[in-house]
């Protein structure tokens, strides 16, 4: 590997196909289905791979994220809420814009596009900002605590070496009904929100994994997580706020698991061979490698050149100030 | 391609004429736009949540119904945890 030029500091440089950093998303995949883990994320020394096409689910989910994030700092810093609240606005128009095309970010997705997003910014914030119940907690630099990076060395070991939980939490916040702190995260979706709609949360990889390690990382106890669920429809912008608890015992059970989960990616990176899970191929309207897989394995290079480009996903990659 | 609309994706033949006007502000490059005419955005979009918060509530326009109340913070035990 000395030769090599590395690109991802997530894998072992004794294994490069072996990864020591886990993020939710990456042991998403695993759990999910090791080939598209594998296409996905690709080596210490080889890029992954991810769809030419941009996920309008993605992007939109990344814009609210940030909106919040630019409200939160804005209202930090003494802004009343709608000074805030244009500050995200403003990000927001100036994120969508094509400056190379001179044009508005176009989606041909009904639900999801420039208009229902500034729609949706707008009427979350509306709801949640001014005399929000959780309150979003100031760091001792002064600045809110929204985006925060972390990582946590574990006691598991995987080819010798030690694994890390990496990731990012959007929010922690101090919650008026019982002055405990919880992790806040938004999600958006096309579903009506209702108890099913939060039961999925419970057990959900993401939110076990943030648990897990918010009991470690934070210097103040933190008590569970809060989901502000977004539905996003054609006319309307509707919310809802779940709490989703895991208990200690749920953790240990999640962390055992992660354990023989790490063996296997272990066991994979050694033969050299990420075997499909295509009872996976279907979910969540369709694995994007799909049409990769369905093709003999001589020619799939070829047509992932095609259609995907080269991307990297470092887990330790920080993006917050903590 | 046909150039997007802000406010009425994808059917911009809907506007009104003040939606015609701010799909043209917002349309633009948002660098220019001054914080009045964000502000008027930001009214408009208001003002469409009042509307909606009436129809639904008289359920004229309501497709798909709420199944919790307003407000309403989902806890372990709504969800039999």
């Amino acid at each position: 590997m000395s030769e090599q030029i590395r690109v991802n500091n997530a894998f072992s440089t004794v294994l490069p196909t072996l990864q020591l950093a886990w993020d939710s998303t990456s042991l998403g995949l695993l759990k999910e289905c090791p080939r598209k883990y594998q296409l996905t994320m690709g080596s210490a020394v080889e890029p992954g791979w991810s769809p030419r096409t941009e996920s309008v689910h993605l992007r939109f989910g990344i814009e609210v994220h940030d909106a919040r994030r630019i409200y939160d700092y804005a209202r930090t810093q003494g802004n009343s809420h709608d000074d805030a609240l244009d500050d995200a606005v403003s990000h927001t128009l100036c994120s969508t814009y094509d400056y190379d095309l001179m044009r508005p970010w176009f989606s041909d997705h009904k639900e999801k596009n420039r208009f229902t997003l500034l729609r949706t910014i707008v009427w979350y914030l509306d709801e949640y900002g001014p005399n929000d119940p959780l309150q979003t907690v100031t760091l001792a630099n002064g600045k809110p605590a929204v985006e925060l990076s972390f990582r946590m060395q574990t006691d598991i070991r995987i080819g010798g070496e030690p694994v890390t939980l990496c990731g990012h939490m959007d929010r922690l916040a101090v919650a008026s009904f019982d002055q405990r702190t919880y992790i806040a995260d938004i999600k958006t979706t096309g579903s009506t929100l209702g108890t099913d709609y939060f039961s999925k949360f419970s057990p959900d990889n993401q939110f076990s994994l943030y648990s897990f390690a918010s009991k470690v990382v934070y210097s103040q106890p933190v008590a569970g997580l809060i989901v502000d669920a977004a539905q996003i429809a054609v006319t309307f912008s509707r919310f809802q706020r779940g709490l989703v608890p895991r208990h200690q015992a749920q953790l240990d059970e999640w962390y055992s698991d992660l354990g023989i989960w790490l063996e296997q990616a272990e066991s994979f990176a050694r033969r050299g061979h990420w075997p499909m899970n295509d009872k996976s191929c279907n979910n969540y309207g369709g694995c994007p490698f799909r049409g990769i897989c369905a093709h003999v394995p001589s020619i799939r290079d070829k047509w992932l050149q095609a259609s995907f480009v080269h991307r990297t996903w470092d887990p330790l990659r920080a993006r917050g100030d903590v | 391609m046909p150039n997007p609309s802000p406010l009425t994706e994808p059917d911009p033949l809907s506007m009104n004429e003040e939606m015609r006007r701010l799909d043209t502000i917002v349309s633009g490059d948002p660098r220019a736009l001054t914080r009045a005419q964000r502000d008027q955005f930001v009214a408009y979009l208001r003002d469409l949540r009042v509307q909606w918060a009436k129809d639904e509530a008289s359920g004229a326009k309501r497709a798909k119904a709420p199944k919790l109340p307003p407000g309403h913070i989902v806890m372990p035990e709504d969800l039999g945890l």
